[in-house]
């Protein structure tokens, strides 16, 4: 007698999408953007070995970008092996609304997360250099009702000095202070960029956690274990470089 | 695994009850050398049949799990087999007073599980290697004697048939559903809101609010749970419901071993396929009440969802 479940069909493995969510207004021109753009290509990588490695999860990467208006930079989420990043210029106002409402459009069943099934939650990552132009609190309440958003890893580098960048505005965003960096300098930027990354695919592609707001705990409680690498790097030490 | 042939419902002419559960250990616990998190377990006394299944959570943070899941399923089945032994006394079909007995069921398995967990504590003291991998304020914690439970963190499914009714039980992901002659289902509510791979757990303090249930009087010809595993390692609530219908139609058709080792051999190529969990399936299956195993998911009519039946809380 055959194996009567071998004609089983629609096996597959779960996956883990990891959004980048770009700030390229006109105030990132020139240092910023650059090393945003040269930070990303080189963590991928990276995240390509995390995702051949891990056996019973594919990692897939969606951006979006912002300035005046907001795109995604490929229609649907692409597998790490294929994902490239194409760098980005930076022009116009900070539209972090339009990022939202787009970003809560593709959260969806319908949308990016397509394979609902077996995905895990998703991790996003914020970068930005300023205050928003447009009307974002209303977009980021809409986007808190989101499910998928709500049990995201939500992280968030606040690119440039405390006099530059709205720290509250990200804190909105992540829900929670621990989550929220800031680089003063290319270096720092590119090595956080690395970290939240790595650390975000990491805990992503986990298996189940308790409770609404618990992989977002685990990442930040992975990221205070790392603190040693990443903080000398965020320090005021550091900042005499700055982005000029 | 245990397989038992028992006799169906009061005896009296229907079709026999068998019940059956496989849990197999996760490809990607075996690639990082961690036990099997999950664990199943069925039992069988006069004309009822119970079974329960249990996923330990995988995170660092519940690393005593595997040890948590076993407690849950023993929990469970020593309440209900101790519940229908006094509800199905003298043969009575159906239970009087349900919500506030489903209630009083679901405290005594929690309260059951917490003594289970204090009782390995006390014998099995948090050792340094145990904690090390924890934030400091979570070692603290649990040092202090606090949030102890979390430890041990675990979902738990249980499901019981007798004569005139069925219930199942469930506290955080996984699948639990029966299904009726003309192919309908009922399935056992899980508290909504809850996505990708963040469960509830009885762990938690707020346990009983999160421990969902659903009792009929429908004649079930099969009532099926799993892990959370395996439907994460299908691409469809579909194609999951297909493989479960295949499932019981197999344990109806042939209530060996063969079977069970047809499934265990099917599940450790799954996890390797699919999510990499540790898998676990149990039921409770009218014999002979499917059609062709391998033709079941086409020949059984009726929903291939898993929308949640009328739950209670």
């Amino acid at each position: 007698m055959p194996n009567p479940f071998e004609s089983t069909e629609g096996i597959t493995k779960r996956t883990m999408v990891l959004f980048f969510v770009v700030d390229t207004s006109g105030s990132m021109a020139g240092t910023k953007i650059g090393a945003v753009n040269d930070a990303i290509f080189n963590v991928l990588p990276e995240i390509r070995t995390i995702s051949e490695d891990n056996a019973d999860a594919e990692i897939k990467i969606a951006a979006l970008t912002f300035s005046s208006g907001a795109k995604w930079l490929y229609e649907e989420p692409k597998p790490a092996k294929d994902f490239t990043w194409p760098y980005v210029d930076a022009d116009g106002v900070t539209d972090l609304g339009e990022a939202y409402k787009m970003l809560n459009q593709k959260l969806s069943r319908n949308a990016f997360m397509k394979n609902a099934e077996g995905s895990y939650a998703p991790a996003i990552f914020l970068m930005t250099d300023g205050e928003p132009t447009d009307d974002y609190k209303r977009e980021l309440e809409t986007l808190k009702a989101n499910r998928w958003f709500h049990v995201a890893v939500k992280v968030a580098v606040a690119i440039g000095e405390e006099s530059d960048v709205n720290d509250d505005v990200l804190v909105e965003f992540t829900g929670t202070p621990e989550a929220v960096l800031r680089a003063h300098t290319p270096e720092a930027l590119a090595k956080m960029i690395r970290l939240v990354s790595v650390t975000a695919s990491k805990i992503g592609s986990r298996s189940s956690t308790v409770g609404q707001g618990s992989r977002q705990e685990a990442f930040t409680e992975e990221l205070n274990r790392q603190e040693q690498e990443w903080k000398p790097v965020n320090s005021t030490e550091d900042a005499d470089e700055g982005w000029n | 695994m245990e397989l038992k042939g028992c006799c169906g419902p009061g005896g009296g002419g229907a079709a026999p009850r068998l019940d059956f559960h496989v849990t197999v250990r996760g490809a990607a616990h075996i690639r990082k050398g961690a036990a099997c998190q999950d664990y199943s377990r069925t039992v069988r006394f006069g004309d009822c049949a119970a079974a329960a299944v249990a996923d330990g959570h995988g995170d660092a943070r519940y690393f005593r799990s595997a040890e948590g899941s076993r407690m849950a399923v023993e929990a469970a089945l020593k309440a209900i087999r101790e519940f229908l032994l006094r509800e199905n006394e003298g043969g009575t079909r159906s239970v009087h007073g349900t919500e506030e007995k489903m209630t009083q069921l679901k405290k005594n398995i929690i309260l059951n599980w917490n003594r289970k967990v204090g009782g390995h504590l006390r014998r099995h003291p948090f050792r340094e290697e145990e904690l090390a991998p924890l934030s400091e304020a979570r070692r603290g914690r649990l040092r202090q004697g606090s949030e102890i439970e979390s430890a041990y963190g675990t979902t738990l499914i249980a499901a019981a048939v007798a004569p005139g009714f069925w219930f199942g039980m469930q506290i955080g992901d996984g699948d639990c559903f029966a299904e009726k002659a003309d192919g309908t289902l009922e399935a056992v509510p899980r508290r909504p809101g809850l996505v990708a791979n963040v469960t509830t757990s009885l762990c938690e303090p707020d346990a009983i609010d999160s421990f969902l249930h659903l009792y009929s009087e429908e004649r079930p010809v099969s009532v099926l749970m799993s892990t959370d595993g395996v439907r994460n390692s299908f691409d469809s609530r579909e194609s999951y419901m297909r493989f479960m219908r295949k499932v019981a139609a197999a344990f109806s058709a042939e209530p060996g071993g063969r079977t069970r080792r047809f499934l265990k051999s099917f599940l450790q190529d799954m996890t390797e396929r699919g999510s990499g969990d540790d898998l676990s399936v149990a039921g409770v299956v009218s014999a002979g009440s499917f059609g062709d195993p391998r033709a079941a998911a086409d020949v059984r009519g009726g929903s291939s969802d898993l929308a949640p039946g009328e739950g209670h809380g």
